[in-house]
């Protein structure tokens, strides 16, 4: 709980990002556009059209004010129409005052429907849902997000395609980030809160279309936008006014200079936001998962402080984010102010000498207003890039971490038949630098059941860890079928042995889907059979819906004993060449470890005996009834293998450490 | 069964009883917003001073603007463009000589510099304003709403956290998650686009409806004519709206739920191989939320499209008419009002004047269509933050609930009955009593009521029958906060938090010195693994103590409840991960510690139950057998001596 705010990264500490680095990070973001690169050419080729009502709108305007309201004849205007334009001039200047007014009013329309503007700008087209004042809410919006900057039918298409190819690279994005999350190592995976997982996929992820966007499309569009308007004035203008064409062009660079000093106090305050949101978040999730223990210990007053906490926090920071924008729409503001006064005085100059028309001052400010809009955007690219950087950083982070089987794996195909398992000279040390295991080596035949039997911490799980690959050995190597493990394909290796957890790890689903968990298409028959074998399958029987019930999240509407013989179930029927089984029978009755126990040793009543003679079963196991029974007992103390032989072999030793071992079990025993 | 988890399945299917889906179904029915802004008083009323010097303050800004505009046009366009005279009242307020600038045919070139001076400076006031004004209501809105936003998320996090377990833990975490934090969220929307927004976007209307009606009446009625099909169209639209909502909120949820679930258990998808199958779900589950995220905008956009076609036509209808009132130069219909303005007979400032109003409209009119949008998408998400806080935990105190008595004479159990469902009982009629120092065995098969009876010790769930006393006292009579705080528990899944060691263990004893946490810890033989780690007590666990063997978060747990050091102490399955060295020395050291405690244990162990002062053996929820190992074991085909006969078979 002393860590509850601020950053909660265990991980991604180092969360500084250079000018550099964010480069890198929008070269690596253009890759997810590629394969949606036709919405990306229809998206460009969309935006360019909905300029014409930015250049079109304010020229129909001055006709309605100077040359219908005012009734100067259009042959005479004091300035000059641009081209495209020009048809509609030709069109037009003959007709009277009342003729030029339905055509004016016709044009609008014919701008309205289309792109939505009427007798004023266009209208853009957004379709943003309700947010948050904090970031992840307002990332929620940001994956289904879309702009246009005209309304009207073109609008309308613009802003689909604009949402549909956002959501298109987003989700490539999402999806390859969540299939490198469960790929990563589990030492990896052990340090990375839940919670921070979730934020990532679902709040980080979204950032790269304006990644994306923002350095592609947009500062385009903007700079098109810009020029064309600029052209405009040119031509109109730049006779009579010359020195308005050079204030338009000074927009942009004054607009630049004034905001891009501020970006990288933005991305700093955004990425503040961005990692207290994902503290939140973790809170969360902790009261959730544990609320048994929550209640159960009377902390919720305490669970309510810390998570107030880290809330206050969030908000906080996205404070910040919001006084930093402020910040820079005021620079913005004033460089733009300074421009527009010294042309508004130019203009008017113009139209009090008579040399212009009132109508000029309208084309003149929504030509000026369309190239400092277009500069804002531009401007505020780099600002908002930062932010959204960070976030498509922290993806960028978890998909470079190497997954486990990025290692040089697959020199070899798996062998056909797996006839042993073998440890040589096999040693782990942690990160952390604590030793687990140290020298251990021996060989499990085929048909052999294996006891791995010491106290509490002496190794037992770390050492099994390593024969489906979970761990690789720092030291030494391990040898399934003759093949060094990390030569084989991952795929095959885990194929090839079947892990059963110690915890019980169901997932939300049928007990039906969750017994294939790890052979999908295994028959109903087969099913049920490893469910009899672990003693699971009387208690599914008896559910409301038998193997068809939904089970909670993490299977929490059974007992821990019944969902460990689903686990028990679940790994036998992999049906693998060498099982596993963590504590297989800690949490279940005599009468059911005696069951199992008959199963493993291939004395079931069924002529379904697991242990058949081509299987290697492991047995961690506390239990001396569970232990007894193996052909063979590993006996480790301290990350290493003290003793090892059968049952009868160990206790001939006096003094040995198994001897011991049952020695003080014994109380049962002695009873009797 | 273990404690807090004898949640029957009958409880999802309560739930559900058609669909096999665990996730509730979500809520599509309509939802008042009336009702949902009256639950919101709660959280709105500690803020309403801000909300009222908000609203004061927006009023104000709005009015300024009005006036600020109307004059400017005049200004600009009819004096200075077009050389118009003052009026002797604009004159006299602008402090101008009347001789120079409202006596004359047509103004001078100086008098037009003079008033292009005057516009300058009025706008640049207004710019200032505008700009002060917008940013600082905008950020002052923002800190209200996250104040208001975080009443609320307080609210939930007790709520969930309250919940009785029998709901809480059939729930789906992350689905719980995207409700806090998201439809949370909501609430300060709804007032954002419930309260706030629409009471501008109207009062907006309000004035600019009240402005171009005084130009013109007809103008006025003309919107009134343009409201009606915009207000047809978002009718129509609204049940899409409202299912689509509900369908992308819920997709949503499902995806979150996945993602927590598939990170939460890689593990398991990996022994299983199933990383393939998990990325598929991820990726249908998302298609799905996109897709569905898609369908709801594309409504929500083609509704604004067009409705603002609509005020856009009457806009353009209004342009013609009022070219056609300039040619004649009617007069305006508030000429009287509007005199000291040069808006007395239609102008070109006047048709610019309200031409700006009208637009202003009709962005007005697509901004309250967006808001009617979010609206319907906000209605959804309040139903679903609501469900959560609407789940009312299940054990509430009495009125006059006493504080928790001396463990006096120890705790009773009188025949009490209790079922999770009405037609499966889990116990039925268990009776015992357990006496200060001493050790109860609580023993039995699996789902024989073992964690159940002691559930209700905890008062996680009330009895259905019969009692449960505690000193003489029924726990129903006791305040459940007092009663937890005197029953320490070692649950058989371990919870531990992913904070340091020391924390973990003063979970339930914050106040705990290092000196009683290292106690603690050498009580339940943590301190030897523990003080090895190269941090000590400081090592940082990972999420659910993932660094640790299940013996060392076992033993985590009964340090977690030594330093509790309550009067009861609850140990289901403590020791089923310890090697029996170990637990030996952590029973020895247990007892010691336990001296005037009452004790509970549930075991299979025999080692471990026959050193117990009594033993209850459990069966099909009644305690069929109770005594001392030596009695039991002398019962002819007793329950219990079966059950040592073949734990013993077993070793021999």
């Amino acid at each position: 709980m002393a860590k509850s705010a601020g950053y909660d990264d265990r991980l991604d500490v180092d969360t500084n990002l250079s000018g550099r680095d964010v480069l890198g990070v929008l070269r690596r973001s253009l890759a997810y556009i590629k394969p949606a690169w036709r919405l990306f050419a229809l998206k460009f080729v969309l935006m360019i059209v909905s300029f014409v009502p930015i250049v079109v709108a304010p020229l129909a305007l001055k006709i309605l004010s100077d040359h219908v309201l005012l009734q100067n004849p259009l042959a005479e205007a004091t300035i000059a129409f641009p081209p495209f334009f020009q048809p509609f001039v030709d069109a037009t200047v003959h007709l009277s005052p009342n003729g030029l007014l339905i055509a004016t009013v016709a044009l609008l329309l014919a701008l309205l429907l289309l792109f939505g503007a009427g007798s004023g700008a266009a209208q853009p087209t957004t379709a943003f849902l309700a947010q948050g004042e904090d970031t992840a809410t307002q990332s929620e919006n940001m994956i289904s997000a879309g702009w246009s900057m005209a309304g009207g039918v073109w609008g309308l298409a613009d802003l689909l395609c604009n949402i549909r190819l956002v959501q298109r690279v987003t989700n490539g994005l999402r999806t390859r980030l969540f299939g490198r999350l469960t790929r990563l190592p589990m030492t990896v995976l052990d340090d990375q809160r839940i919670g921070d997982g979730i934020y990532r996929t679902m709040y980080d992820a979204p950032s790269i279309q304006g990644v994306c966007f923002d350095l592609t499309l947009m500062p385009v569009i903007s700079l098109l936008g810009a020029a064309a308007s600029v052209y405009v004035v040119n031509y109109s203008f730049g006779d009579k006014v010359p020195e308005l064409v050079w204030l338009a062009m000074a927009i942009l660079p004054l607009t630049l200079l004034f905001t891009v000093p501020l970006a990288g106090t933005a991305r700093r305050t955004s990425q503040a936001s961005r990692g207290a949101g994902s503290a939140t978040t973790n809170r969360i999730e902790e009261n959730m998962a544990n609320v048994a223990a929550v209640q159960s210990h009377n902390a919720d007053v305490r669970e309510r402080e810390a998570f107030g906490k880290a809330s206050r926090e969030s908000y906080r920071r996205f404070r910040h984010v919001v006084v930093v924008n402020i910040g820079i729409d005021l620079l913005s503001g004033l460089a733009l102010l300074s421009v527009g006064v010294w042309a508004f005085l130019l203009v008017t100059d113009r139209i009090v000498a008579g040399d212009l028309l009132p109508g000029d001052f309208l084309l003149a400010s929504g030509l000026f207003f369309a190239v400092a809009g277009a500069s804002v955007t531009l401007g505020r690219l780099w600002v908002d890039f930062q932010g959204n950087a960070a976030g498509v950083r922290r993806v960028f982070f978890y998909l470079d971490l190497p997954t486990e089987d990025a290692a040089p794996l697959a020199t070899r195909t798996a062998p056909k038949q797996v006839d042993s398992v073998a440890f040589e000279g096999v040693g782990l040390t942690y990160p952390d630098g604590r030793e687990a295991l140290r020298d251990v080596s021996f060989r499990a035949a085929a048909g052999e059941l294996i006891a791995i039997a010491g106290p509490t911490g002496a190794g037992k799980t770390s050492m099994a860890y390593m024969i489906p690959g979970f761990l690789a050995p720092s030291v030494g190597r391990v040898l399934i079928g003759g093949v060094d493990t990390r030569d084989w394909p991952l795929d095959d290796l885990r194929d090839a042995a079947s892990y059963v957890f110690q915890e019980h790890l169901l997932l939300s689903g049928t007990v039906h889907d969750n017994l294939r968990l790890g052979r999908p298409n295994a028959s109903r028959e087969e099913v049920q059979r490893a469910a009899r074998l672990s003693g699971a399958h009387e208690f599914i029987a008896a559910l409301p819906q038998g193997y068809e019930t939904v089970l909670g999240r993490a299977g929490e509407a059974l007992s821990v004993g019944e969902k460990q013989r689903l686990s028990i179930a679940r790994g036998l029927l992999r049906d693998t060449p060498v099982l596993i089984l963590d504590e297989p029978t800690a949490a279940v009755d005599p009468e059911t470890e005696q069951a199992l126990v008959a199963a493993l040793t291939g004395q079931a009543p069924e002529d379904a005996g697991i242990r058949r003679t081509h299987r290697i079963v492991f047995v961690i196991a506390h239990r001396l009834s569970t232990i007894a029974r193996a052909d063979r007992i590993l006996f480790m103390r301290d990350g290493c293998i003290v003793e090892q032989g059968s049952h009868a072999e160990l206790m001939a030793r006096d003094g040995g450490e198994y001897r011991n071992f049952v020695d003080l079990q014994g109380g049962a025993r002695s009873t009797s | 069964m273990a404690l807090g988890l004898g949640i029957g399945t009958r409880r999802l299917r309560d739930r559900n009883p058609q669909s096999a889906t665990p996730v509730p179904a979500p809520p599509t029915e309509s939802f008042g917003f009336a009702a949902a802004l009256w639950r919101t008083r709660r959280y709105l009323l500690p803020e309403l001073r801000h909300f009222l010097i908000f609203a004061a303050l927006s009023g104000v800004a709005m009015l300024l603007q009005l006036a600020a505009s109307l004059v400017g046009f005049d200004l600009l366009t009819n004096k200075v463009f077009l050389g118009e005279p003052l009026t002797a009242l604009q004159a006299r307020l602008l402090g101008l000589d009347a001789a120079e600038f409202v006596t004359v045919q047509e103004l001078g070139q100086g008098a037009r510099f003079t008033l292009r001076t005057a516009f300058l400076l009025l706008t640049g006031m207004l710019l200032v304003l505008g700009f002060v004004l917008g940013s600082g209501l905008g950020y002052y809105l923002t800190w209200i709403l996250q104040r208001v936003n975080q009443h609320l998320r307080l609210a939930m996090m007790d709520s969930v956290v309250h919940l009785s377990l029998r709901r809480g833990d059939s729930r789906q975490v992350g689905d719980a998650i995207y409700r806090v934090y998201q439809d949370s969220a909501m609430v300060t929307s709804v007032v954002r686009n419930a309260l706030v927004a629409p009471a501008v976007a109207f009062f907006n209307l309000l004035v600019a409806v009240g402005a171009v009606s005084f130009f013109s009446l007809y103008l006025g009625m003309l919107f009134l004519v343009a409201a009606a099909p915009a207000l047809l169209l978002a009718w129509a639209f609204t049940p899409r709206l409202r299912t689509l909502s509900s369908k992308a909120r819920a997709a949503n949820s499902e995806l979150t739920s996945h993602i927590q679930e598939s990170v939460g258990g890689v593990r398991l998808l990996k022994a299983c191989r199933a990383e393939l199958g998990a990325l598929e779900g991820f990726r249908s589950r998302s298609t799905t939320a996109l897709d569905h995220a898609y369908e709801l905008r594309r409504a929500v956009a083609l509704l604004g499209v067009l409705v603002y076609i609509c005020a856009a036509l009457a806009a353009l209808a209004a342009d013609y008419l009022m070219v056609r009132w300039v040619w004649a130069e009617a007069p305006t219909f508030g000429y009287g009002l509007v005199a000291f303005i040069g808006f007395a007979v239609w102008n070109l400032g006047a048709f610019q004047a309200a031409q700006e109003r009208l637009s202003a409209i009709s962005g007005t009119g697509v901004s309250l269509a967006a808001t009617w949008c979010v609206l319907q998408d906000m209605s959804v998400g309040l139903k679903r933050a609501f469900f959560l806080l609407d789940a009312e935990p299940e054990v509430v105190d009495k009125p006059d609930a006493l504080s928790m008595p001396a463990l006096g004479e120890g705790v009773r159990f009188e025949g009490v009955r209790f079922g999770y469902a009405a037609d499966r009982p889990v116990l039925d009629g268990a009776t015992f009593h357990a006496q200060p120092g001493t050790t109860v065995a609580i023993v039995g098969p699996s789902g024989a009521g073992k964690s159940t009876l002691l559930s209700l010790l905890l008062r996680l769930y009330e009895v259905d029958g019969g009692g449960v006393r505690v000193g003489g006292v029924d726990v129903r009579d006791i305040r459940v906060r007092d009663l937890r705080a005197a029953i320490a528990i070692v649950l058989q899944e371990n919870a531990l938090f992913p904070t340091s060691i020391a924390d973990n263990i003063r979970y339930a004893a914050p106040s705990a010195t290092d000196q009683e946490v290292e106690q603690a810890a050498r009580t339940a033989c943590a301190d030897e693994f523990v003080e090895a780690l190269p941090a000590g007590y400081a090592t940082e666990l990972g999420e659910r103590g993932a660094k640790l063997s299940a013996g060392q978060r076992q033993r985590l747990s009964i340090a977690r409840a030594v330093a509790k050091d309550a009067p009861i102490l609850i140990l289901d399955e403590p020791t089923a991960a310890l090697d029996v060295a170990t637990e030996q020395r952590v029973l020895e050291r247990l007892a010691a510690h336990g001296k005037e405690k009452v004790i509970f244990l549930v075991t299979h162990r025999i080692g471990t139950i026959r050193r117990a002062d009594q033993i209850l053996f459990l069966e099909n929820g009644r305690i069929v057998e109770r005594g001392r190992h030596d009695e039991l074991m002398a019962i002819a085909d007793g329950r219990y001596a079966h059950f040592v006969q073949s734990e013993v078979e077993l070793a021999s």
